[in-house]
């Protein structure tokens, strides 16, 4: 084997700004509405729950934003992320196509998501913040914020549901040894919590009444504590371009243009941090003749918002407490089916990733559960890397390009984004490989009801 | 950090990251038998205690790792399949620590090289890989080993799927069931895992008839390894994870790695620190540095570190030991606690072993090794410490390591001294969580010097011919 497998960054390369997506969509972004008035929310709304330098970021529509240097100084501790040929899985797959990963776990935590929580504990330090609440669910978000905070020495409370806080004990672990403090949520520490604990004392939670008691928590502190998301929101997807901003260098390395660029989606940051660089290429370069792309947003089958829900405003949360955004969304009340993938249990999409599937510059695809984790299995053997459940589904799609460019006998350069390892996933495989796992259909009944509960809203 | 937060200005740079391109994996491994400042004795035989010849050894292993257990050669060339799989994570990272030492508000330098980067979270994989394509080539059908934690036995799991090689695991009962993350990390690779104790050998099934509710021990699983090895008629080879010749020098990749990377950085160390159990990582990561020691290019002071709870090196006796519980294996001079040791329960599973490879035992009797003793509790706020400041949550065996570094920058500190420092950091502590909540609970605690057992222990050690020493 002589082919090169390795595409890597010196620290020197690590991107000096982010990339706005909004400075480049081919439609107008709709406004984003107030939860209660359902007119467009003002920076007031707004600065209760963050500081005034993330809300600007939320709005802005300038190219590039300049990423302060102790935020590039944390970076340098994981960041430039490999990108690497999986040279051993086109082997495997028998086919004639490159296949490209940049690799994200490598990142102390496991996944990409500290690359926006390192940039919002910056920026709440600096303003002043004493603390920062936020959510989790399977606690994957949670333990980057929790190692974030750590390094700007500020305190965080995470909300994490409460079946996950005792399930799924290691995250949970991992926040604490960054000096967090982990609550079982529904707690009493809350309106929210204590209205549900009174009608169901056994609650087990959900990832709605976190983001309610974290959002109140942080409402109610006097401005002392401000609420830190994990996707969705144009800041976090914006911090997270640094993967595709290295990735097109990296390309540029290893000599070849990638046909085919594939993340999962489940807010919306991974995907976007991954491929928006190469977007912006489409959008821009590529209309003048320039290379282009085919971008894939990967969803679970089981919570098919990009694919089988509608593109319309909806509340970003369970209660009704959030921004009314315009989106793809199964209705704000849908409950998706416990799958493993717990990253990508969400029943709406960022609005900029929503209005690129709608404008047909994203492709949309769902996949099963079961073939998923299989692709998992296969991509182990033969790169060794135990990916995220979240991730497989980006693999998944991968391996079906391959294996389609092998019968067409198409030289296809694909690139995919592994958010994260599998480390602390792995209940997930073993129910996989005890045959505890199944494909859920597609619950229609239960997605036009949630669809009936959409705000009317007159833009 | 808090007052750098305040602002947005840019800070003085300093370079962290020390990359190397993938043609830069050595070609070589490097084998310390070449510089060796004494002779070590001969290995011998379980039973006869006369020095082992191939026949006892053949049984065990592939005839290309007979060669290099026994390789007197300075350097033993990597196959190219083996550099094709390495290249899947190395070379590994070296990072300079300065968020930690500006913690540390020491003058020191602190470098540490990242093992856990590898897909296993550990160094293992480097061994692993390669006893999986040697048994491969030689047509061995299936490979057995034995494990504690299950780093080792992680490692080999991902070894064998790439070489496509059935793999069975004895796994110590009370780690297959409180340690659940390995053992499906395992299986997840195709590797068939045992708990045991199990009825299906004969070591098996007597401590199952005195003790049906045995917890199992290392120490058993090496037993019944051997001895599904012995009875397959040839079909089946044994994988040691450490202690053994080849295993270490499989891993000085590390070290090899390392010192290109120390060059990248414009410094040499004046101390070179690894954490040792068995010896293989700390083999793997200090004996390049040894090497230049050895052959005055160099003059770095070489620390190697175990637990206070099994303090082989620093408390125990140089001497001939069975390398294992049952007296089975090799008979090994060696620094021991006694083969019939068995250390406390603390949670670097890694490093609860009674005896230390040969080659570092050999170094450190001659003093071209220092040995150094942590307590746990010690090694825990270290860890805290190092996450704190660069990120990573190291396993346990690794912090051991952290300990003395830190120990080191705060001397440095203390004395006003600008050294440079390299540790390995050999593994992460993703599968160890469980160990930091008890940490974080005060559920943990340090054991105190077990002085009688370990007296006890000692007067167990075999009587060899006085020609073998």
């Amino acid at each position: 084997m002589s082919d090169r497998t390795q595409f890597l960054l010196d620290e020197s390369q690590i991107p000096r700004a982010w990339y706005n997506i909004n400075a480049d969509l081919p439609v107008a972004p709709h406004p984003v509405l107030h939860p209660g008035t359902m007119q467009p929310v003002t920076p007031d709304f707004l600065s209760v729950l963050m500081p005034m330098s993330l809300i600007q970021q939320e709005v802005s529509t300038e190219r590039y934003i300049e990423i302060p240097e102790p935020v590039r100084e944390v970076y340098r501790l994981w960041r430039p992320t490999p990108m690497r040929r999986a040279v051993r899985l086109e082997r495997l797959l028998d086919t004639p196509a490159h296949i490209y990963y940049k690799y994200e776990g490598v990142s102390p935590v496991g996944s990409h998501k500290p690359n926006t929580a390192v940039a919002q504990a910056f920026y709440n330090k600096e303003a002043g913040t004493k603390a920062l609440v936020t959510e989790t669910g399977a606690g994957q978000w949670g333990t980057a914020l929790a190692m974030a905070c750590s390094f700007f020495d500020m305190e965080l409370e995470v909300f994490m549901v409460k079946v996950s806080h005792t399930q799924k004990p290691y995250r949970r672990i991992v926040m604490e040894h960054f000096g967090a403090k982990v609550y079982a949520s529904p707690t009493n520490l809350t309106q929210a919590g204590r209205a549900v604990l009174e009608k169901e004392p056994d609650s087990p939670g959900s990832l709605g009444l976190t983001l309610s008691e974290a959002v109140e928590t942080a409402a109610v502190s006097g401005g002392t504590k401000k609420y830190a998301a994990g996707s969705v929101l144009g800041h976090v997807l914006m911090h997270q371009t640094v993967i595709g901003l290295e990735a097109l260098q990296q390309m540029e390395m290893a000599g070849e243009y990638p046909d085919v660029v594939i993340g999962c989606a489940g807010g919306g940051s991974n995907f976007a941090g991954f491929a928006y660089p190469f977007v912006h290429q489409n959008l821009t370069a590529g209309k003048k003749g320039g290379k282009t792309a085919r971008i894939i947003a990967v969803e679970p089958a089981s919570c098919p918002t990009m694919t089988k829900g509608t593109y319309a405003f909806d509340w970003a949360d369970l209660a009704g407490s959030a921004p009314i955004v315009k989106m793809h969304t199964l209705g704000h009340s849908f409950v998706p089916p416990e799958i493993h993938a717990g990253g990508l249990r969400y029943h709406g999409m960022a609005p900029s990733v929503s209005a690129l599937v709608d404008h047909g510059d994203v492709e949309a695809r769902a996949v099963k559960q079961l073939e998923t984790f299989a692709a998992a299995v296969q991509f182990s053997k033969a790169e060794g890397i135990i990916p995220a459940p979240e991730s497989a589904h980006a693999i998944r799609v991968a391996i079906d390009e391959a294996l389609q460019a092998k019968q067409a006998g198409q030289k296809k350069v694909i690139a995919f984004n592994l958010s994260g390892h599998g480390h602390f996933d792995m209940m997930a495989y073993q129910a996989y490989r005890r045959g505890d796992l199944k494909d859920y259909e597609y619950p229609a009944e239960k997605v036009r009801e949630a669809l009936a509960t959409l705000p009317r809203v007159t833009p | 950090m808090a007052a750098r937060a305040q602002g947005t200005g840019r800070s003085e740079h300093v370079r962290t990251q020390f990359p190397l391109d993938e043609s830069q994996i050595p070609r070589a491994w490097y084998n310390i038998k070449a510089d060796l400042p004494v002779a070590t004795p001969p290995v011998l035989h379980p039973q006869t205690l006369q020095p082992i010849t191939d026949e006892f050894l053949e049984p065990l292993f592939p005839p290309g790792l007979i060669a290099h257990e026994n390789a007197i050669d300075r350097y033993v060339e990597i196959p190219e399949p083996i550099r094709d799989v390495y290249r899947l994570w190395r070379p590994t990272p070296m990072l300079r620590a300065v968020r930690l030492e500006r913690r540390l508000d020491t003058p020191a330098h602190i470098y540490y090289k990242y093992e856990g980067a590898s897909p296993a979270g550990s160094h293992k994989l480097n061994a692993a890989v390669v006893q999986a394509f040697f048994n491969k080539q030689a047509g061995t059908q299936a490979l057995v080993t034995g494990t504690g934690a299950g780093q080792w036995g992680t490692a080999m799991a991902m070894a064998c799927s790439f070489f496509d090689l059935p793999l069975e695991v004895f796994m110590v009962k009370v780690s297959h069931a409180q340690k659940p993350y390995r053992r499906i990390a395992m299986e997840h690779f195709g590797a068939q895992v045992h708990a045991s104790p199990t009825p299906s050998t004969r070591a098996g099934r007597a401590v199952l008839e005195r003790s049906p509710g045995h917890p199992g021990s290392l120490g058993l699983t090496l037993s019944e390894t051997l001895e599904t090895v012995h009875a397959s008629g040839g079909r089946k080879k044994y994988a040691a994870g450490s202690g053994l010749a080849h295993v270490l020098m499989h891993q000085t990749i590390i070290g090899q790695e390392a010192l290109l990377q120390m060059e990248l950085a414009g410094e040499y160390p004046d101390l070179v620190i690894a954490c040792a159990g068995g010896g293989s990582n700390f083999g793997g990561f200090a004996f390049p540095f040894v090497q230049r020691n050895l052959t005055g290019a160099a003059n770095a002071k070489i620390i190697a570190v175990e637990p206070a709870a099994c303090p082989t090196m620093t408390r125990g006796t140089y001497a001939f030991d069975w390398a294992d519980v049952a007296g089975d294996a090799p008979v090994v001079k060696m620094y021991t606690l006694g083969h019939t040791f068995v250390p406390a329960e603390i949670h670097a599973g890694g490093l609860r072993y009674h005896g230390m490879a040969a080659s570092v035992s050999a170094l450190v009797a001659h003093g071209d090794v220092e040995a150094r003793a942590v307590n746990q509790l010690d090694t825990f706020s270290a860890a805290v410490q190092f996450s704190q400041a660069e990120g990573i949550i190291p396993a346990p065996e690794s912090a051991h390591a952290i300990r003395v570094a830190i120990d080191e920058a705060l001397r440095c500190k203390e004395l006003g001294q600008k050294k440079v420092i390299a540790f390995n950091l050999s593994g992460h502590g993703h599968f160890d969580m469980a160990a930091y909540q008890a940490y974080q609970r005060g559920e943990l605690h340090d054991q105190a010097y077990p002085a009688e057992r370990v007296r006890d222990a000692l007067a167990s050690l075999p009587q060899p011919p006085l020609d073998a020493s």
